[in-house]
Formats: C-alpha cells, structure tokens, sequence
C-alpha cells in the first residue's frame, strides 16, 4: 500500500460503513485476543483491592478507595468499573479486560477524527494504524484487568485533542473534562496540559481559551498533587550524571521504537530512529507548509507519544533500556507511529512523500507481523502462567511459600485466598479441578521399579472430572534406562487409561502422560488405581518414580510394601490444564 | 480543523450529557446501595478464616464426626487392605496439616492427623495408636474428609478392634479433649 494507488483515487467522504469498520477493527481483534488468552486470574496489584470488598461487606465507608494513589496513579475509571461489575460477574478480571477493547473503539474513533481534521487523507492509510492499536505487542494491557486504567488515558486524552479543534466554549469545557478524566487514570495523562496549550496556539484560538485552559489544568494538577505521596519504589532521576542522562535518552528511543521491534532492544534501537526521523519530517512538513491548523491533533498525538517515551526515559531507565519495552509503555510509545503516519498522509505537499510513506508502510507491516508472532508467544506464556497462578492460588493451603512468592506478598495473599474463596469471587468463581504435587522440593525417589518392584497406588479421586494422568519417572542415577515402562489408570475395575514407553527415552525426572479416554465423570471420590511398572531386567538400568509429602487421599506400595505417608507423584488433569507441557 | 456539529440540535447533545451524567450517576448509586454490598458480606456460616496457623487448637477445635468406613472385619493373617475412612470437622477452627506444621519437628508438631492401631478384642483399654496418616489439606469447619489408610492384619490370629483418632501433634489427642474415635468393630 504505496501512496500511488490511494492518492489516485479522487478524494471524497468516507463511506460510514467503512469508518465503522476501521474503528471497530481493533476492538474485535483485541476482543478476540482476550477470549483466547484472558484469565481470571488476579495479577499482583488487583490483590491490593481485596480488603476494599472486604470492607465494602463489612458495611464499612468505601469511597477513600476511589481517591487511593495507587502508585503515583489514581485509576480512578478502573477501580469504578471493577466495583460496579464485580457484584455481577464475581469480580472477573476478564470484563475489564472487555471494557479495554471497546475503550480501543473510542481511541481508534478518536484517532480517526484528529486524522480527518488533517485533511481529506484516504481511509485505507487508517488499516495499518487500526492494526497497530491492538498489537499482540501491547498482550499484557489487553490481557491484565487493571491495565484498563491505560485505556482510560488514552481515550481521555484523544478525545481531549478532538473537542480542542473545535472552537466553541462547550468544547472546551468537554476537552477539560476529558484531560482530568484522563488524569486521575493514570498520571502520564499530565502531559495532556502543555499539549493541549500547543493545540489552542497552533489552531489560533482566542487567549482566553488558552487562559480558561491553562487555569483548569492548573486547578486538575492541585486537586490531583493535593496530599499526593511520592511513591517510594520510584528512585529520582540524576540530572548531573552524564551517564543517567545517556541511559535516559537510550530508554527513550528503545520505548519508540518498542511498537515494532518485537522485544529485540538492538531493533528497538533502529525502529526508535526511524520513528523519531518521521516524526521530524512531520514537525518539519507541518512547519514548512503552513499545516499548523489542520494537523495540530495528529502533531499533538505525536507529542504525547514523545512526553510518554521521555516519561519511561527519566523514570524507568534505572532499571535498564529493556524496561521501556514492557507492553504496557507500547500503548503510549504507538502513537509516534500513527501520528507521524498519518499526518505525513495528509501533507500532500512535501517532498518524497510517497516514498516516504512507502518505507513507513513496509516498516509498520514488516515490524507488526514480527511484533505480533512473538506478542502470540507471550500471549501464550502469559496465559500458562496466569493457569499456574490460578492453581497455585485454588491450592493455597497445599502450597509452600515459595510458590506463592511471585504471585503477591504471601502473608497477604493467604488471607486475601481465604476471603474470596469464602466470598466466590475472582479466581474462585471458577473452582480449578487439578492436582500436582505441590511441595516438590520435598520430592524423594521410589526404590527402582522393576518387574519384582512395580509401584501401586490406590487414591480417593481428587478431582470431578479425570482427563488426565501424569506420572513423575525418573532415569537411574548416572545411567541409561532400559526396557518398557507401564503406567495404566483403573477405575471401577477397568482400565480407564494406559500407555507404554521406552525407557531409553527417559533423559531426566518428566511426567509421563496417560489420557483418561472417553475423560471419567463424577469422578470425585471413586477409587483410582495407578499402577507403574517395568520390564528392565536389574536395577541398574530400572527407571524411579518419586514421592512427596501427602497431597492427596491414598496408599502407595511398591513390591507390595507400603510408602507410608508419602504420595507417589502423580498429576491430575495437569495436561491439559496447560500446567505440564 | 474540526467544524461544529451543526446538524446535531441542541436538545439531542443536552440528552447525551444527561445521559452520560445519568450513567455515571447510577454506577455510583449502584456501588452504594446494600443490596450491592450483600454480594460482598461473609454471614457466620461462611466466616472468613484465616490461614491455619502453626499453633495449638483452641478447646474448639477439637471436635469431629465419625462418617462411614471401609474397614473389613475380617482378614488372613499377613494380608493387608486399604480402608476409607470419612469424617467431619465439626469444630470451629481449620488445623494445620502437615504441610504447615513446623518442619523441623520430626512428629510434624502442631500437624493434625489421623492415628489409628489395632487392640486386642479381650484388652479392657484400647492401645495407644500408633499409625499416622497425614490429611492432604486442612479441614475447613463443616468439611468432610475421605482418607484411605493401608491396614495390615496382625501378626496374631484373634479378634481385634481397631481404633481410629484424631490428634495434634505435640499438642493433644481429640478424644482427651471430648471428641468421639471410631472403633471397629
């Protein structure tokens, strides 16, 4: 999509269908991305809202919850929006994540508006734009409730530029409710104030509206600051130190170009160049060709995405250039792109436009089809990890610290699991039905199972429905495996699931997967039987199986003599529940 | 630049602020009402229990109903079944299992579990058990529990009772504390 063909096309009004289209494209696709990886697992920061229900339950005064800092933000939006929908839905994070994607419609229709006010550019230039607004690159805004907060922002502070362009008082006064409904989301919106002032002075505006504007950002900024705490995790930035400033400046230019580099910091790098070099060419354009009017909403657009990059620059940078790759700074940093892309659409004068379009348009479709394959791979491992979570959380009481430790500070989360397990809410609307060892570094191995020594277990089934059985083996010490092992399931004396496997194949202590087919319903409580056994002819080459401390109801023998209070380490459901691949 | 909506009369943008207005009006009316924050409120029955501690039960605690069983009240000399045993914890109080018991405590201190050891039927007093079984989870007040625990016929042919108990570690028998055991038969 070069401008040739485009620019050929005579220009006339959009069709309404088409623009209907367009601004909605992103929300379906990003829709879509929630329905195949969206959890209704808790992430980190939503554990801190638990004791808000709590006490909304107890009868106890709610709203200081809305004003909260949450960090250096309020979310105000977000936290709304959980508290008016959690009494419906449980409290699932998933609708959140829902309200984000329509919030992607009211952005992109924003966008759409800013691009229209440029000039009469051809829809077809909004296709790529579209497609970057819902970029797997941006997978943990989309797919994380809180991050909603973001979306917010965004929409907040677009439309803020779309009601400026408009000259009348009741625009104003529409454009300053949206900046502070974008500034109490989260605080990036901060930038909107001197942005918007740029928008006022570009499109002539009448100074009192640059007076009326600059006192309302003024009076958004006090009550904001007002008792504001400065947050302790957030060190302050050295403006002495050469070195800071380089590392800010590198951080910067790493969060530009994050939109298209796929994770990789070195193209991060280069994408960063090229973004800042078009958004030059659009400043300059503008300048140059007396385009300071039309195009003051996409430049503006452009600014936000520089004040958000140069944010990440002197706040983050002390944790490295590869913090400003973190999907939720790429849904700031993607406006670069759009407004440069746009607004050097709509500048119909300027030299090698056409070229210049044509190399952006390959480096927006080269770079999304890489930032997407590896945002699905993220996308997916961030879903297998919000599973694990999610089980770790339903299993709590099972679980040592240790496995708890990244998913909140523990001593909060066991009483924070306690209530919403009582309550039904979040994660525990939902009850998972797998069971694995929980205390696996607890782990001891079984004598080697031969055929004199084959390892039996009678279990009380812990879960309603078995798809699936998983059995830890082992290879001997120092040794290869030799023979066939045996893992077989029985359950109301049948064989309900059985599979063989070549030792030789066991390099390291794996699961061995046994599939329950046609999966055995109601099946809580039932006797199980899971029996292992080998045909290796000495011990030496025997496979193990290993126990841990008790995890489940059941008797463990292995040449007919009882493992006592150890439970052989078998997984219920663990496959395809997506916790052993 | 952006003209004005002239087409969009006046009263219709006064409805849509009105709407919008109303919306937010309304989410928030909706947050404050009770009815809302029923959805919210833990009633006795489902009281918020913290996790199970690594300390004694209180008197409270210490209560349990005997279910249904599977003990066989016969078997061969040297033979050995596995026996399901159901029962309830009917006290006030989750206890800690031995996943939360204190690990450097060989005995699993503070750990409930379930003992359980065979007396001879002609014994006017029942043997202090000494089998342990460990439950995989704590029991939550009102839940019942199904453990399989492995039984070996005694060495000695004769007529045997079984008896089964709860017990804190390093704290105290349920049944000095007035909770039932099960015997068998």
């Amino acid at each position: 999509m070069t401008g040739d063909s485009i620019d050929a096309t005579p220009a006339r009004p959009p069709r309404r269908l088409h623009v209907l289209l367009l601004v909605l494209l992103p929300a379906v696709l990003q829709g879509a991305i929630v329905a195949a990886f969206g959890s209704r697992m808790f992430l980190w920061d939503e554990f801190f809202y638990v004791p808000a229900f709590r006490e909304i339950g107890e009868g106890k005064p709610w709203l200081q919850w809305i004003w909260l800092q949450h960090n250096e933000h309020r979310i105000v939006w977000t936290k709304l929006l959980f508290l008016a929908h959690a009494r419906f839905s449980g409290w699932n994070p998933m609708v959140e994540m829902y309200v984000s994607a329509l919030l992607t419609a009211l952005i992109a229709w924003g966008i759409w508006k800013l691009y229209r006010a440029a000039g009469p550019g051809h829809p077809a230039y909004f296709i790529p734009v579209a497609l970057l607004l819902c970029s797997l690159a941006q997978y943990m805004n989309m797919l994380y409730g809180l991050m909603t907060c973001h979306y917010f922002t965004m929409a907040g502070m677009i439309w803020t530029l779309v009601f400026l362009l408009r000259r009348t008082w009741t625009a104003l006064a529409a454009a300053i409710v949206c900046a502070f409904a974008a500034l109490v989301s989260t605080l990036n919106a901060i930038v909107i104030a001197p942005v918007g002032l740029l928008v006022l002075v570009m499109t002539r505006q009448k100074p009192a509206r640059w007076i009326v504007w600059s006192a309302a950002m003024l009076g958004c900024g006090y009550a904001y600051f007002r008792r504001y705490q400065r947050p302790g995790q957030i060190p302050a930035f050295d403006w002495s130190s050469a070195m800071a400033i380089r590392q800010a400046a590198d951080t910067f230019l790493v969060n530009l170009g994050s939109p298209l580099s796929a994770t990789d910091i070195m193209w991060s790098r280069a994408l960063g160049l090229m973004t800042a070099g078009a958004l030059v060419v659009l400043w300059l354009g503008v300048w140059r060709l007396g385009k300071r009017e039309s195009h003051a909403g996409l430049v503006a657009l452009s600014l936000i995405a520089v004040g958000s990059a140069a944010a990440v620059g002197i706040a983050r940078s002390a944790g490295g250039a590869g913090t400003a790759l973190e999907s939720k700074y790429v849904i700031y940093s993607t406006l670069a792109l759009v407004a440069s892309y746009l607004g050097i659409a709509c500048l119909p004068g300027l030299r090698a436009r056409r070229e210049i379009l044509g190399g952006l348009t390959a480096m927006i479709g080269v770079g999304l089809m890489a930032a997407n394959l590896v945002g699905f791979e993220q996308a997916r491992a961030w879903q297998r990890d919000r599973r694990r979570a999610n089980y770790f959380l339903q299993t709590i009481e099972m679980q040592p610290d240790d496995n708890l430790a990244s998913i909140y500070v523990v001593p909060q989360l066991r009483d924070a699991a306690a209530y919403l397990r009582a309550a039904r809410l979040g994660p525990f609307r939902e009850p998972v039905d797998v069971l694995m060892a929980p205390r696996w570094r607890e782990g001891l191995p079984t004598a080697p199972m031969t055929p004199g020594s084959s390892v039996r277990t009678h279990i009380v089934c812990p879960v309603d429905t078995l798809v699936d059985v998983g059995l830890v083996v082992a290879p001997p010490p120092g040794g290869t495996a030799t023979g066939r092992v045996q893992v077989s399931v029985n359950a109301g004396g049948r064989v309900v699931g059985r599979r063989w496997i070549e030792a030789a194949g066991i390099h390291a202590i794996q699961y061995i997967r046994v599939d329950v087919v046609p999966p055995l319903h109601g099946c809580r409580g039932a006797d199980l039987l899971v029996l292992a056994t080998s045909d290796a002819p000495d011990a030496a080459g025997a496979v193990y199986s290993w126990t841990y401390p008790v995890y489940y109801a059941g008797v463990t023998r292995q040449g007919g003599r009882v493992i006592d209070q150890r439970s052989l380490g078998v997984a219920f459901n663990a496959f395809s529940y997506g916790l052993i691949e | 630049v952006i003209p004005r909506r002239r087409g969009v009369p006046r009263t219709a943008r006064g409805a849509r602020a009105t709407a919008i207005g109303g919306l937010i009006l309304v989410l928030l009316s909706t947050i404050a009402c009770d009815r809302w924050r029923e959805r919210f409120r833990l009633d006795n029955t489902h009281a918020h229990e913290p996790a199970p501690a690594r300390t004694p039960l209180p008197d409270s605690g210490f209560l349990v109903r005997w279910g249904s069983h599977t003990v066989p009240l016969e078997m061969a000399r040297g033979s050995s079944a596995d026996a399901r045993i159901a029962f309830t914890n009917v006290g006030g109080q989750s206890g800690p299992t031995g996943s939360r018991a204190i690990p450097a405590t060989r005995s699993g201190g503070y750990a409930v579990r379930l003992a359980y050891d065979w007396t001879a039927a002609s014994a006017e007093t029942a043997n202090t058990p000494r089998r342990r079984a460990d439950l995989p989870h704590p029991m939550h007040p009102g839940e019942t529990m199904t453990l399989l625990v492995p039984l070996d016929a005694p060495d000695q042919p004769g007529e045997y009772r079984i008896t089964f108990e709860l017990v804190q570690e390093l704290v105290a028998w349920f049944s000095a504390k007035g909770a039932a055991t099960l015997v068998v038969p």
